[in-house]
């Protein structure tokens, strides 16, 4: 389908073109194993409507969504029709977007992986490492041949370079019980993690200052919580897009209850339409933007004194001289644990003070104790707060300093109040600072702790959490060394520390998607080996291995799964056996454990160890779970951050006198402290040293098509999302001669692609985009990842896909013959399979 | 043309080529399917009745389709 | 493949999801607008398709929906030119699925055909909402019984501004775009779903049902009550 099909005047409906059938390629031919069972055939056409007749499978999608939904599979003649959203026994969290109910073209996908294969160039005595690529050959090899070689090749591996040459690799595109964790904690080898790595810039910033939460996402209140919200602040989520399953419906009730919902996005997007108010803000300036709402805070005096007395260390009192806090034991012989010194302003005496205890404490000012000069840690948040006036920061940040105001007194004096950040805002080298300024924002206005607040997209439940026993702790296993991503390139390209040999990939293609500045790690990678690879397709990231294990489908295993955002454990029913050759992943960790002598440790029929989890579990029954495809528990609070919080103090340190100094590209080689929340910028800032070589900040937003980089083959969603776009103001692409609809290069001096130009009046000048989650055989050259820098900040250590500048042209005439015709959806890469 | 008897129903300027688009080649008079669907809609707006309607195409109609077995023909019409 | 049904139009700009208008530089001026209008067969009372068609394959059923015979169709798409809301497609090719037996409940439609949105009429005979209203993500439609007026649709209409698609026409649709802001229905989770059946198929008359799918102003665009 066309544009043209999908658009609309705002008059008059009639513009849209006649719509004509659409013949699709691709797809067919692999399917010839997947014939009705019917033998005749004739029935199939005869029957009118096969309502009723299907067999109704409980099962749920598994991706790294946060949706965690329970859906409906209806099976019919052996084969999956179509799928549902199921409605689980926590019956308000029925859920399931576009691509859950597309699944039937997952499951049957000319790209799904068919058998074990090894690359032809590929042998245990001669790797060749450098033949990989693109053009490799694959060949079909047995289950136990790919087996054996997988185990001989750990044990070699092991034994002549050492334990630490063998590299657990995973990501996060499918939840299930696979003892992937169980069998390396027993073979040994290191391990990557997404920690740090990906997204962990907002979730660490935020636990600084709050001891709350990891370096995702923190705590919220649950989502049952959020009408009672008076206001709401997605900032840089496009949650009606590629979040809504599990946000976007409270986040209405939340407005139809009469709460304000204010989107800051760069991007006119699906959820800064339904917003009261929208902040075009200009990319890398929301923590200029936090600042000067604490500035209009202050200055209007709106913030919660009681809570900043009680719950954070505003009254702590700082040493002037060199910024720390007050010594306790001078005021007191036995301070409380984690006490801070505050100013009593009835008794005009300093008191030591624990966690959670308010008072008649000055949030400001200036006195000398023993001779020492001190101040409040307030004071010292004011004064850094003074520096961003909303007018000064409307200016550089591109907002107006009535709307700046506006979500600041929306925020201060409307009641609770929330703030959801996305991953977005910390897709930039200093992205963490932001995490500091929002939970410090949040702090003023007293936001913790009380109905209607919230933190944080998609809420995490802890009750659904599967009770596993010791499964993931195998007797006899050993803890691994874990590498944060962001620290793999090193030991690739430099054996720093270690050098890794093998490799075992699953969950993952990250070749394909997220691993930033991709021609680098497709270098690096030359020093392993052997690259085993699991997955459900043939992706650019399988395409890079040397022995590629097809996994089965969700809805081809049988499990018991946690869900991490709403209270229903999950259970899936197999709705056929894989196709193919595919394999649940249980039985290929249990065939590689077998042959390294860990047998004992998997059992031969993985419904034993689900059984494990069931009676290990006293909230379970395969009855209920079977019967209804979900059991509700309801352990999880619905108001979070009643409790002090785990700072050392039990408060929020809205001065954090143990601040990180943070050094990187961009910033003074000293580093600067960050006491209090302080703008960093790299590639972003106004005066980068490149940025009139490369004027235009890249993004890549996640789209409602995909999740990361999965369901990026599926036939109805292609027909509307046909191929990697480059969304571009018109006046940035008439700038550069660029017409709708041409192809164009996006380069810096890392790297390029070829993409085709979208006219986006919605995407603000200076700003392009280019949706996540393309494979690289989707672009005409190139890929998004190639012009993205890996490099990380010394605190962040956190990837910065967002940082990055490039410069776009028109691309050269041979690439304006577009590969993507009305006949060919898919591209011309679209019809390679699976690589047998 | 006075206000009352201006037709409601005023295409669009495009909807001559879209109906032509949809037409084309259709192995049928698309200048009778064009017609026919302008009074189709003069019929919902009430300029039209369904007996005029019928009337007036079915000779055309059992010209080119050899039959008419529009739902619109009046009680007692003979073919 | 490609035969839509029920095409979800961006309301804006040249392009899906983008808007129209222009961009707030610096913070101020700007005039973006989108919003999305779901659009598949109004299902008209006065249907202009059904009065066109010179072998009756399109016809209106007792309940109100507007259906088609493929048996009958020979394809003249007369009908396609008379609807003014460009629902219906032709089969140019013969059907293609992915999977190849194709995935759902409905009749297969050979090519030289002309289909389009039923309603689903084979899940409303059982008593089910049309797929598109139990899969929608946002609860953004909503299905029922005009003639009955506590039903939920009835309700609705009573209660909001509605507009339906060039009213000015006469074809009278039995869709109706809701207005206003607000959300939507809460998910649905009940009856509505096929998991629910009886084994066998009910055997009762259609309702008496004339459909309704309210959209755009509930779920896909509270804020864009002004269009």
């Amino acid at each position: 389908m066309t544009d043209d099909e999908l658009t609309a005047s705002r008059r008059d409906i009639l513009k849209t073109g006649a719509v004509a059938g659409v013949g699709l390629g691709g797809g067919s031919g692999v399917l010839s194993t997947l014939q009705p069972a019917d033998e005749s055939g004739e029935a199939v056409d005869q029957v009118t409507s096969f309502l009723g007749e299907d067999q109704v499978v409980k099962t749920a999608c598994g991706p790294n969504c946060r949706g965690d939904c329970p859906l409906d599979v209806f099976v019919r003649d052996g084969q999956i029709k179509k799928t549902e959203q199921q409605v689980p026994a926590a019956s308000e969290f029925k859920r399931g977007c576009t691509l859950g109910i597309s699944h039937v073209q997952r499951a049957y996908n000319a790209k799904r992986l068919k058998y074990p294969m090894k690359r032809a160039s590929w042998s245990p005595d001669d790797p060749q490492p450098g033949a990989r690529g693109e053009d490799a050959q694959f060949e079909r090899i047995s289950w136990s041949e790919a087996l054996d070689l997988v185990a001989e090749q750990i044990q070699t591996t092991k034994g002549e370079y050492g334990p630490e040459s063998v590299y657990w690799h995973a990501g996060s595109g499918s939840q299930g019980t696979s003892g992937y964790g169980r069998l390396k904690q027993l073979v040994g080898g290191i391990q990557d993690s997404f920690v740090y790595g990906i997204d962990t810039n907002v979730g660490q910033g935020f636990n600084r200052i709050t001891g709350e939460g990891g370096v995702f996402m923190p705590p919220t209140n649950t989502v049952e919580d959020w009408a009672n919200a008076d206001t709401l602040i997605i900032w840089g989520s496009d949650i009606f897009a590629s979040q809504f399953q599990m946000d976007a419906e409270w986040i209405l009730d939340a407005k139809r209850n009469g709460a304000k919902l204010v989107v800051v996005d760069p991007m006119y997007t699906n959820t800064a339409e339904k917003a009261d108010l929208w902040l075009p803000i200009r990319p890398g300036k929301d923590t200029h933007l936090a600042l000067a709402m604490m500035n209009y805070i202050f200055e209007n005096e709106v913030y919660d004194d009681t809570f900043l007395r009680q719950r954070t260390n505003a009254p702590a009192l700082v040493r002037v001289d060199d910024g720390t806090l007050f010594d306790p034991t001078r005021v007191s012989d036995n301070p409380p644990d984690g006490g801070i010194v505050v100013m009593n302003e009835e008794t005009s005496e300093p008191n030591v003070v624990g966690a959670e205890t308010g008072g008649p404490f000055a949030l400001f000012g200036e006195w000398t104790i023993d001779g020492v000069a001190v101040r409040t840690g307030l004071a010292a948040l004011r004064e850094q707060a003074s520096e961003y006036q909303p007018a000064d920061v409307a200016e550089v940040a591109g907002l107006s300093v009535a709307d700046i105001k506006t979500a600041a007194d929306w925020l201060a004096t409307r009641g609770a109040g929330g703030i959801l950040p996305a991953y977005s805002v910390g897709r930039y080298l200093y992205g963490h600072v932001f995490g500091q300024a929002y939970a410090t924002l949040m702090a003023l206005t007293g936001d913790y702790g009380r109905h209607g607040n919230v933190h944080a997209q998609h809420p995490s439940y802890g009750g659904p959490s599967l009770q596993t026993g010791d499964w993931g702790n195998p007797e006899g296993g050993v803890s691994l060394d874990t590498y944060g991503y962001q620290e793999i390139l090193s030991l690739l390209e430099n054996g720093d520390p270690v050098q890794p040999r093998f490799l075992y990939g699953t969950n993952s293609n990250m070749l394909g998607n997220q691993f930033p500045n991709r021609e680098r790690w497709l270098n690096a990678m030359e020093s392993l080996d052997t690259i085993v690879w699991a997955d459900m397709y043939h992706t650019p990231t399988t395409q890079q291995a040397d022995i590629i294990l097809p996994a089965a489908h969700w809805f081809e295993t049988e499990d018991v799964l946690g869900s991490d955002h709403h209270p229903n454990i999950r259970y899936r029913e197999q709705a056929h056996e894989p196709l193919w050759e595919a394999r649940d992943d249980y039985y290929i960790m249990a065939g590689i454990a077998e042959r390294l002598g860990h047998g004992d440790k998997f059992p031969d029929d993985k419904r034993e160890v689900l059984d494990r989890f069931v009676q290990n579990d006293d909230r379970l029954s395969w009855e209920q779970l079977r019967e209804n495809g979900t059991v509700e528990t309801d352990e999880t609070p619905t108001v979070a951050y009643t409790d002090a919080f785990g700072t050392e103090s039990g408060r929020i340190t809205v001065y954090d006198d143990d601040a990180p100094t943070e050094k990187g590209p961009g910033l003074p080689d000293e580093g600067i402290s960050l006491e209090v929340p302080e703008p960093l910028e790299a590639r972003t800032a106004d005066d980068w040293e490149a940025q009139n070589e490369y004027p235009l900040v890249f993004m890549q937003k996640h789209s409602k098509w995909r999740i990361h980089s999965q369901w990026a083959n599926v036939p109805w969603l292609r027909e509307v999302n046909r191929e990697p776009q480059l969304d571009i103001h018109p006046k940035d692409a008439e700038q550069r001669d660029i017409s709708d609809g041409e192809y164009v290069l996006v380069h810096n001096d890392r790297g390029s692609m070829v993409v085709r130009a979208k006219y986006n009046e919605g995407i603000q000048p200076g700003l392009v985009n280019t949706d996540q989650g393309w494979w690289a055989e989707d672009f005409v050259e190139g890929h998004y990842q190639d012009p993205i820098s890996a490099e990380t900040a010394d605190v962040g250590r956190t990837f910065a896909f967002y940082d990055c500048r490039v410069e776009v042209e028109r691309a050269a005439e041979e690439y304006q013959s577009n590969q993507y015709t009305q006949d060919n959806p898919r591209g011309t890469a679209g019809s390679a399979s699976g690589g047998d | 043309m006075t206000e009352e008897s201006r037709p409601h129903h005023e295409p669009i300027p495009e909807w001559d080529e879209i109906a032509d688009e949809i037409l084309e080649g259709c192995g049928y008079d698309p200048d009778l399917g064009k017609r026919m669907a302008e009074d189709a809609i003069k019929i919902a707006n009430g300029e039209l009745t369904e007996q005029e309607f019928h009337e007036r195409y079915h000779e055309e109609v059992k010209a080119e389709f050899g039959t008419d077995d529009r739902p619109t023909k009046p009680e007692g019409f003979d073919d | 493949m490609g035969q839509a049904w029920n095409r979800v139009l961006t309301v804006g700009g040249d392009h899906v999801d983008t808007p129209e208008g222009s961009y707030p530089e610096d913070g101020d001026g700007g005039t973006l607008e989108m919003s999305y209008q779901p659009t598949a067969c109004q299902h008209c009372e006065n249907a202009p398709c059904v009065k066109v068609c010179p072998v009756n394959a399109t016809f209106t059923r007792e309940d109100g929906i507007v259906e088609i015979d493929y048996d009958k169709c020979i394809g003249c798409r007369y009908c396609m030119a008379a609807c003014p809301y460009n629902a219906r497609v032709f089969n140019w090719e013969d059907p293609q699925h992915v999977p190849e037996e194709g995935t759902g409940d409905v009749e297969e439609r050979p090519q030289g055909v002309v289909e389009k949105c039923t309603f689903c009429s084979h899940r409303v005979e059982e008593g089910l909402d049309p797929s598109c209203v139990v899969n929608c993500p946002a609860d953004a439609r909503i299905f029922g019984d005009f003639d009955d007026e506590n039903s939920t649709v009835s309700k609705y209409v009573a209660e909001y501004d509605t507009h339906q698609l060039l009213d000015d026409k006469g074809t009278d649709p039995k869709t109706y775009y809701i207005q206003g802001e607000m959300s939507p229905g809460r998910p649905w989770k009940g009856k509505e779903l096929e998991e629910e059946l009886d084994e066998e198929p009910t055997a009762e008359e259609p309702a008496d049902v004339t459909g309704d799918e309210s959209v755009s102003g509930a779920a896909a665009n509270p804020t864009g009550g002004d269009d």
